[in-house]
C-alpha cells in the first residue's frame, strides 16, 4: 500500500488543487487553510440498481486503481474483480458490511491528485460478487461526489433471474433491525 | 412544651414540601425523558416523538439533556417522513452539543438530516455561546451570548458579592448580546460570584456557566493592605496595559499566519467516504 502510494505521488506536482488553489494563489489568506483547505473529505456513492439488490447484498468493498491515462480501464478491471484477482497498484479496502458504507464507514484515506479507477464490489454472504462497478475519475478535479453504478453479475442474475419476488424487508429495515 | 413539638413537625413538613416542588419537576423531565428513550428503543417514533416533546416542555432540561432531547426528535421526525422538521431538530442537537454523533446503526434516510445538519454547522463559524465580563463603570457583569439559531428566549443571572454567605440574586433578561445584569456592591466589590443561564422558550437550559453549588468568579483579588493591587480577570478597563494585550494579539496573528501559509501552501490529500443511493 505505501509503494502504492509513493507511485501515485509522482501526479501531485503539476496539478493544484481547485479548493485550495486561490488561497495559494493569494498567499496572504494562508488562515484559510485553518478553516478547512487540508483533509478534504469527498463522498463516492455507491449507486446500486435497487432496493432489493441492497438488501440482498452483504458486504462492499472498494478498490482504487492507478489508472495512469487509460481511460477504458474499467471493463477489464470490472471483470478482475468479480473473480476476484484485481492485483497490480491496487489500494484495497477492507469488506464492511453494506449498512456500514451507506453510513460513510468504507473510507479511502489520503488519495493524492491523478486519475483512478474506482471499482466497486458487492458480495452476499457466502462471498459471491452480485453486485460491480466502476468509474475513472480524478477525485480533486471532478465534480462531487464521485458515483459508482453498480450493476448486476451473472451470478446476481441467476440467483435472481427475472421474476424473482421482491424482498419483504427494506433497505431501511434491514440497516435497523437487522432483518436479513 | 407540646406547642413548640407541633410547630417544628409543621415547619419540617413545609420545609419537606418546598424541597419536593423543587425536585419533582425535574425528576418528571428526566422521567418523561426515560420514557421516550424507552419508546425509542421499542421502535415507536410516534410515542418518542410525543414524549419528547412533553419533556421538553417541562423547561427542566440541562444542555446535555435537551440536546438528547433533540436528538430523539430529529429520529422520530425522520421516520415520519418529516425531514425538514428533522433537519431542524439536529441542528439544535448540534448547536447544544457540536461534537454529538448519532446512532451509526440507523438506517440512511434517518442520519441523512444529520449529515444536513452538519453540514449546516460545518459552514458557520458561530456557535451558540455565553459570556460574561465585569464592568465596573457600570456596576454589573455584561452578558454577551452568541444564538444563530435563536433558541434563547431569556438569560437568567444569579449574583452575589464573592464570600458573602447570602443566597444569589437572580435577575431576568431579555436574551440580547451586550446586556447588562447590574450588581449591588460594585464598583467597590473584588469579586463576584455568578451564574448565567441561557434558557429557551420554556425555561430549559441552552448555556449554562457556573451552578448554584459553584458559581463562577470574576472580578480582582482582593487588595491586601501593604500590598499592591490585585490582578482583574474578565474585567472591562481592567489594569492591563493596553499595548500588553497588542503585542498578545500581534503574536498570536503572527503564529495564525504562518500555521496558514503552511497549511495552504502544501497539497493535502483527501479521504473518500462512502454514501449508498439507490438508482
Amino acid at each position: 500500500m505505501t509503494s502504492h502510494w509513493a507511485t501515485i505521488r509522482r501526479h501531485a506536482t503539476e496539478r493544484a488543487t481547485r479548493a485550495c488553489g486561490h488561497f495559494r494563489a493569494i498567499g496572504l489568506l494562508g488562515l484559510a487553510g485553518l478553516a478547512g483547505c487540508g483533509g478534504e473529505t469527498v463522498s463516492i456513492e455507491l449507486a446500486f440498481p435497487s432496493s432489493d439488490s441492497f438488501v440482498r447484498s452483504a458486504n462492499a468493498r472498494l478498490f482504487v486503481v492507478d489508472v495512469g491515462e487509460d481511460l477504458g480501464a474499467c471493463p477489464d478491471l470490472v471483470m478482475q474483480s468479480e473473480l476476484g484477482n484485481l492485483t497490480g497498484d491496487v489500494f484495497q479496502s477492507e469488506a464492511v458490511s453494506v449498512c456500514d458504507a451507506s453510513v460513510g464507514r468504507l473510507t479511502v484515506p489520503d488519495v493524492d491528485e491523478g486519475l483512478y479507477a474506482f471499482v466497486a464490489a458487492a458480495t452476499n454472504e457466502a462471498g459471491q460478487v452480485l453486485l460491480t462497478g466502476c468509474t475513472i475519475a480524478d477525485p480533486y478535479v471532478d465534480d462531487h461526489p464521485l458515483q459508482i453504478v453498480l450493476a448486476p453479475t451473472e451470478r446476481y442474475r441467476t440467483t435472481y433471474p427475472v421474476g424473482t419476488d421482491p424482498e419483504v424487508c427494506s433497505a431501511d429495515d434491514k440497516c435497523l433491525r437487522g432483518c436479513r | 412544651m407540646t406547642f413548640p413539638m407541633r410547630a417544628v413537625r409543621g415547619a419540617f413538613v413545609a420545609l419537606s414540601v418546598w424541597v419536593l416542588s423543587l425536585v419533582a419537576p425535574v425528576a418528571h423531565a428526566q422521567d418523561l425523558l426515560g420514557q421516550a428513550e424507552e419508546a425509542y428503543m421499542n421502535v415507536d417514533f410516534e410515542r418518542t416523538l410525543d414524549l419528547a416533546r412533553q419533556a421538553m416542555a417541562t423547561g427542566r432540561l440541562s444542555p446535555d439533556r435537551l440536546a438528547r432531547v433533540y436528538e430523539l426528535m430529529g429520529v422520530a421526525y425522520a421516520a415520519s417522513g418529516d425531514e425538514d422538521a428533522s433537519r431542524e431538530a439536529y441542528k439544535k442537537m448540534l448547536a447544544l452539543r457540536p461534537d454529538a454523533q448519532v446512532d451509526t446503526n440507523l438506517a440512511p434516510r434517518l442520519r441523512s438530516p444529520f449529515m444536513e445538519a452538519r453540514g449546516y454547522w460545518a459552514t458557520r463559524s458561530d456557535r451558540l455561546a455565553a459570556d460574561v465580563v465585569l464592568s465596573r463603570p457600570d456596576r454589573g457583569l455584561r452578558v454577551s451570548i452568541v444564538d444563530p439559531l435563536g433558541m434563547a428566549r431569556r438569560i437568567v443571572v444569579r449574583t452575589r458579592i464573592a464570600g458573602e454567605m447570602t443566597p444569589l440574586d437572580e435577575q431576568t433578561l431579555p436574551a440580547e448580546s451586550g446586556v447588562l445584569a447590574p450588581v449591588a456592591g460594585l464598583p467597590e466589590a473584588d469579586r463576584i460570584e455568578y451564574v448565567v443561564e441561557l434558557q429557551d422558550e420554556a425555561g430549559n437550559r441552552l448555556v449554562q456557566l457556573g451552578t448554584n453549588d459553584t458559581p463562577n468568579v470574576v472580578g480582582r483579588e482582593p487588595v491586601v493592605a501593604g500590598g499592591g493591587g490585585g490582578g482583574t480577570t474578565r474585567e472591562e478597563g481592567g489594569g492591563v496595559p493596553g499595548w500588553v494585550w497588542g503585542l498578545v494579539g500581534g503574536v498570536v496573528v503572527a503564529a495564525a499566519v504562518g500555521t496558514g501559509l503552511y497549511l495552504g501552501l502544501r497539497t493535502e490529500p483527501i479521504t473518500l467516504r462512502s454514501a449508498v443511493v439507490f438508482e
